[in-house]
């Protein structure tokens, strides 16, 4: 009963039809699953907001958006079983393979297509000339033989290797499928903030992704330092960088890092994300606790805003770097801070109780707060990741790749021809085989034909 | 926009919109003249085209790869170049221009909307993945296009037997034709894919992030991957087989200019 079962399942599994079903399946729920809002098309406000005044298509999005619909048990079963059907098929073929042996160029596996016609001249000149145009035509070319009366001349051309581009295509899949799992349950990613001179415990500064665990992050500190960004003409993105200590057990490691060149330790790896301005702010006065932070401004022309310690109240910060002022109108000429000002407001609900520009390096004193921009820093966004599962996407990718330019270059062909003498010259018979793409296997054999008979 | 750079395009421009004309003008006046005619102009406009895109790489110092702009120019440039070759290798797809002019002008046009200021290569887009993955990403473009236009030439041949579409080739060979251009699309496809995830992993740490842009790459990608098997393992073939490689070609067009670009990590690859 098992057995038959098993026999059943496994017949299932080796079906094309199935495997082909399972991945229209699984294109349609991707398709669909784009058209939904997720966290990442939406900015986190608007998704804040989605999540609070359209709750029911927030549920939605947030089970079947792409996204979040990988992660449902039922797409992962679903991927599961083209897995399994895959490997089925890749294995049967192989099975297959063994077991036969069987020429490309068997009945059962080519096209043939053949023809015939006199020639005027002798076999011997127009075997002689055959050999030529083949050779002109880069077959390859076999002497010519004799049976009986006749004269047979061969030619093959082509990568005789389909099969096996078909093969490693498919097992180059499975490798990709196989780092899917590794990646899921292995992996680590989050982020981390860094304000340049700021010393912070790594495992306590990465704000870690859904489910991964910064205890798995090495112990030790972190900071960054050397920040910079260079800009063409004040606006272009040129360079951005800095260098990452990191200081695990005693051992201090100073690792340079930009955009594109991110640096490894411990397994983990830092690739630059964002790059921004931190000024120092203190604000004092007017009843007001010590405020004093370098602000991460993750909207520098627009502005953000930073709770105050006392209750109620706001600050909004906004920096001019190349700050210039023309009548009424104050702006920014460049992105480069060779001229910074804040533009600070303090607000009490949605109405201003302070507003003033100040000069980096410079204080003022209004409305009885004191605020001084001591100095301009600058902050970095690093993803740290670990990714179990890359050299199987990579060997895989290989593989996928070169499986499908073989099985492209793939167009094995034979040419047959069979010359007997007849009456005023001789009487000839093309025969031509291919493994793929009849119509072109006719329209070479015509066009090899008609170029003999007008030698 | 250096000015002999919008001086070329702009010839380019008009030239590929009169071979355009001559292509559709071939099709409903059935005269193989206007498309003869409309082939030259083809071959014309893309000697401009290229010249104008040796101006920008000349002046920007690097491959015009970078934003909406650079990559429509690049693109189509790429696509015209599948059309030619294949035109050289297989005379008989001369008339596929009636899909790929109007195309090259769609793309073109949405390339100069966006904007084409100068800009040095920033610096995420200094990877060596980067010219694997796009250029490979036009190459695939253009065959899947290519696929696209043997389809409806199928349809037209399969409706209409006389005048100039009775000079299309016959029905069989455009179906191989396309099952060639599909395959090695796909192939392509495959590269862009892989290079990609290599690269974003350097980029952003990570191979792989259901980005829009990532998200519709592979469903484009599954999508032609069915339509091989569709067509090799199940046997799919004749006008199905046709209307298979025009539908397939809806995931390219929503990957290359689909809604998902807007909030895309492909638009701002690097924020400051």
């Amino acid at each position: 009963m098992v057995i038959l079962l098993m026999k059943k399942i496994l017949s299932i599994l080796n079906s094309r039809q199935f495997a082909v079903s399972l991945l229209t399946a699984i294109v349609a729920l991707l398709v669909l699953s784009t058209f939904l809002p997720n966290e990442i098309t939406r900015s986190p406000e608007q998704w804040d907001l989605m999540a609070r005044r359209q709750p029911l298509l927030f549920r939605l999005a947030s089970t079947l958006s792409t996204p979040y619909l990988v992660k449902q048990w039922w797409f992962v079963a679903t991927a599961f079983f083209l897995f399994l059907a895959t490997l089925t098929c890749t294995a049967t073929r192989l099975y297959g393979w063994r077991k036969g042996r069987k020429s490309e160029f068997s009945k059962e596996k080519a096209f043939t297509f053949s023809t015939e016609g006199n020639c005027a001249a002798s076999p011997e000149t127009v075997c002689g000339n055959a050999a030529r145009l083949l050779k002109e035509g880069r077959w390859d070319c076999s002497q010519p033989s004799r049976a009986g009366e006749s004269l047979v001349i061969a030619a093959e051309r082509g990568i005789a290797l389909g099969f096996w581009g078909s093969l490693a295509f498919h097992a180059g899949l499975l490798l990709c499928f196989i780092a899917i799992p590794l990646s899921a349950f292995n992996s680590f990613s989050g982020n981390l903030l860094l304000t340049q001179g700021a010393v912070v415990p790594l495992r306590e500064g990465v704000r870690p992704d859904h489910g991964a665990d910064p205890c798995t992050l090495p112990a030790g500190t972190v900071s960054v330092e050397d920040l910079r960004g260079i800009y063409l003409k004040g606006k272009f993105k040129l360079d951005f960088g800095g260098t990452l200590l990191l200081d695990r057990d005693g051992r201090a490691e100073r690792l340079p890092f930009s955009v594109n060149q991110p640096v490894s330790s411990g397994g983990f790896q830092f690739s630059l994300q964002e790059y921004g301005f931190a000024p120092r702010l203190v604000v004092t006065g007017a009843g007001l606790p010590a405020f004093d932070y370098f602000l991460n401004l993750t909207h520098p022309e627009e502005g953000d805003y930073f709770p105050l310690p006392k209750g109620g109240l706001r600050l909004f910060v906004a920096l001019l770097p190349d700050f210039f002022r023309d009548k009424d109108k104050i702006g920014s000429r460049s992105r480069e801070p060779r001229n910074p000002y804040l533009l600070v407001k303090v607000f009490q609900g949605e109405k201003v109780l302070v507003e003033r520009l100040v000069k980096v390096g410079e204080s003022v004193e209004v409305e009885g707060y004191s605020i001084a921009a001591q100095q301009l820093g600058n902050w970095v966004n690093l993803a740290v990741s670990r990714e179990r599962g890359l050299l199987f996407i990579i060997l895989g990718s290989l593989v996928v790749t070169l499986g499908l330019l073989v099985r492209f270059l793939s167009n094995e062909r034979r040419l047959e021809l069979e010359i007997l003498p007849a009456a005023g010259g001789c009487s000839c018979r093309l025969k031509g085989y291919s493994r793929y793409y009849p119509a072109f296997l006719e329209n070479e054999v015509v066009g090899f034909f008609d170029k003999l008979k007008h030698m | 926009m250096a000015f002999w750079e919008e001086l070329f395009l702009w010839i380019a421009i008009a030239l590929y919109a009169f071979a355009c004309a001559g292509f559709l003008s071939s099709m409903v006046f059935r005269k193989e003249r206007f498309q003869r005619a409309a082939f030259a102009l083809t071959a014309s406009a893309f000697v401009c085209h290229s010249v104008a895109g040796g101006v920008r790489w000349y002046v920007t110092g690097h491959l015009p790869v970078m934003h909406t702009y650079e990559n429509s120019l690049i693109g189509v440039w790429f696509v015209v170049l599948i059309y030619l070759g294949l035109r050289y290798y297989f005379p008989l797809s001369r008339p596929f221009g009636v899909v790929v002019t109007p195309f090259a002008l769609l793309i073109l046009g949405n390339g100069l909307l966006v904007g084409a200021e100068l800009q040095p290569l920033e610096p995420a887009f200094r990877s060596n993945w980067l010219f694997v993955h796009v250029l490979f990403a036009w190459m695939a473009f253009g065959s899947y296009l290519l696929a696209c236009a043997d389809g409806v030439m199928y349809l037209l041949k399969e409706k209409a037997q006389t005048g100039v579409l009775s000079r299309l080739p016959e029905l069989k060979l455009l179906e191989e034709l396309s099952l060639r251009l599909i395959l090695f699309g796909f192939f392509a496809h495959a590269v862009v894919i892989g290079s990609g995830a290599i690269w974003a992993h350097g980029l952003w740490g990570r191979y792989w992030g259901w980005d829009p842009v990532e998200t519709w790459s592979l469903i484009s990608w599954l999508i032609y991957g069915l339509n091989l098997h569709l067509r090799i393992t199940l046997g799919w073939s004749g006008r199905r087989a046709a209307w298979l490689s025009v539908f397939s070609l809806i995931g390219i067009i929503f990957l290359f200019f689909g809604f998902g670009h807007g909030s895309s990590v492909h638009t701002e690859m690097f924020s400051r």
